[in-house]
């Protein structure tokens, strides 16, 4: 049976990417590095977290010496917009202006987030009427 | 006997041993919890498999006991049921209309002819419900085995050594541990590989699973689950099974002093949190062996859950010593008991000198009925 693989990241497999994500490329010793110390993670378990990550081609690896370099082949934007849409589907039924609704009546959003999301909503409108 | 007739012969036989069996090792467990030895879940659970086996291999023991006879050998020693019904009712040892004994040790004869020939509307009914519940049962089973398939199939391996494979899945929540052809497959959820207690408890727990051979009854049981699954003795003694190699483990795992109590029922508690957001498929997929289930059964009854009784056991857990010993001493009167059982309810072969001394008592009885009404239909006084 061929693997089906998944579109969305576990917690921890989230957790390793962030930190690709932050470093561009990295070992497992640099992904490590970057957690915090309290993580306590053996280094075999990130070393398999990041495996399967390849296994699930969100990132791909080259050898250097001794040790594998693991590259994101997914922009963090493109993983925001598929989780987006996978939380649009499943909780908003596939409806996304209900989800802005959702998170424009949230009370903690701030003036400031507000004028923010209509600079991004204005600017969105201006390009696909110019 | 004809080959269908012959089969299904042998269900009835199985069906009686399976209820016979339940209740024999079930007092057996009611004696050794009087006599303070309930901690040997070990024991328990190799009796209940032992007694299992002696089932399954029961066709056998009658034939090997009708060879010995036919040879000669103890061929004067009647161990079958009916017959010594009948002999005891001859010497006046119960009172009975004769053609009502007659109907009765009759009785399954007719339910197995009617069976076979599909004749009365009881017969259709067993018929129609055996064949729908065997059609779901093996679909259901089926099904379940390709769920498990699949989640195995999709999960990522980690380590390998000797046939054991152990697996990282997204599509768990729970780990468990499961069997192919050759290979024994550990499957954890992948989040686990960030909490070290919970991958150490979980891993000592499945390859406990593993040793013990629960996988293979697992097996074996969900196999003949669409068969015997009119049998409410079949069922109890699969939850039986369930719970006995839960604790069974749980004090394995404990006695080595790797994990200590409390890191173990947490791992307990908390994996079975995770299992309250139910996945369809992996509640399915079977036959697999589960670190832990949550059991909602318990909401309605007053029994304790499973969980609870696990974490309470782990908590009571002591070392315990001649386990062996005592499984031998128990288990030759189980086996004893259930091999006479199974010769014993076994139909009759040939006509005995008693049941022809019954049959010529239910021809006079008939005789005299006849008798004792007049020509034109009336009952003479």
């Amino acid at each position: 049976m061929k693997k089906k693989k998944s579109d969305l990241l576990t917690e921890v497999e989230l957790e390793f990417m962030n930190e690709l994500w932050a470093l561009g490329e990295g070992t497992v010793r640099d992904v490590l590095a970057r957690l915090p110390d309290d993580r306590n993670l053996a280094y075999t378990s990130a070393a398999t977290i990041l495996r399967i990550l390849e296994q699930k081609e969100f990132v791909t690896s080259r050898k250097e010496g001794k040790s594998h370099v693991y590259i994101p082949t997914l922009a963090r934007d493109t993983y925001q917009s598929r989780t987006l849409r996978d939380l649009s589907m499943k909780l908003f039924d596939d409806t996304p202006a209900s989800l802005v609704a959702r998170l424009l009546s949230d009370e903690e959003l701030t003036e400031e987030a507000l004028g923010q999301i209509r600079a991004l909503v204005d600017r969105r409108l201006k390009n696909d009427t110019g | 006997m004809i080959p269908g007739e012959a089969v299904l012969d042998a269900f009835v036989n199985a069906n009686i041993l399976v209820c016979v069996a339940y209740c024999c090792w079930f007092c057996m467990q009611k004696a050794m919890q009087k006599a303070g030895l309930s901690q040997f879940h070990g024991t328990q659970l190799k009796l209940l498999n032992g007694v299992f086996l002696v089932v399954l291999f029961a066709p056998f023991l009658a034939l090997g006991f009708r060879t010995l006879q036919t040879n000669g050998v103890a061929s004067q020693l009647n161990l079958n049921l009916s017959d010594m019904v009948v002999s005891y009712y001859l010497n006046g040892g119960f009172e009975m209309k004769a053609s009502d004994l007659e109907g009765l040790i009759h009785a399954r004869d007719t339910f197995i002819l009617n069976v076979m020939t599909g004749t009365g509307v009881a017969a259709k009914a067993v018929i129609g419900v055996f064949v729908a519940g065997l059609a779901i049962g093996t679909l259901r089973l089926i099904f379940s085995v390709f769920c498990l398939y699949r989640i195995v199939a999709n999960s990522y391996g980690w380590r390998k050594f000797g046939r054991v494979r152990i697996m990282l899945s997204d599509r768990t929540l729970v780990p468990f541990s499961t069997r192919g052809l050759w290979n024994y497959y550990v499957v954890l959820p992948s989040h686990m590989l960030g909490q070290s207690h919970e991958l150490k408890v979980s891993l000592a727990h499945e390859l406990q699973h593993v040793r013990q051979g629960d996988l293979e009854w697992e097996i074996i049981l969900e196999a003949l689950k669409p068969i015997f699954f009119l049998n409410p003795f079949f069922h109890a003694w699969k939850r039986q099974v369930e719970e006995l190699r839960e604790f069974n483990c749980d004090s394995k795992v404990l006695s080595k002093g790797i994990i200590d109590v409390r890191t173990y029922c947490d791992t307990l508690l908390s994996i079975c949190q995770g299992t309250l957001r139910r996945d369809r498929a992996f509640v399915i997929a079977v036959p697999k062996v589960t670190l832990v289930t949550a059991d909602r059964s318990s909401n309605w009854n007053n029994r304790p859950s499973m969980l609870e009784s696990r974490v309470l056991s782990a908590l009571e857990s002591r070392p315990v010593r001649f386990q062996r010993l005592l499984f031998l001493t128990l288990l030759l009167p189980l086996v004893t008991a259930l091999s006479i059982t199974a010769v014993a309810v076994q139909r009759p072969g040939d006509w005995s000198q008693d049941r022809l001394m019954l049959s010529t008592v239910v021809n006079l009885e008939r005789l005299d009925e006849i008798n004792r009404l007049s020509t034109f239909g009336r009952i003479r006084n």
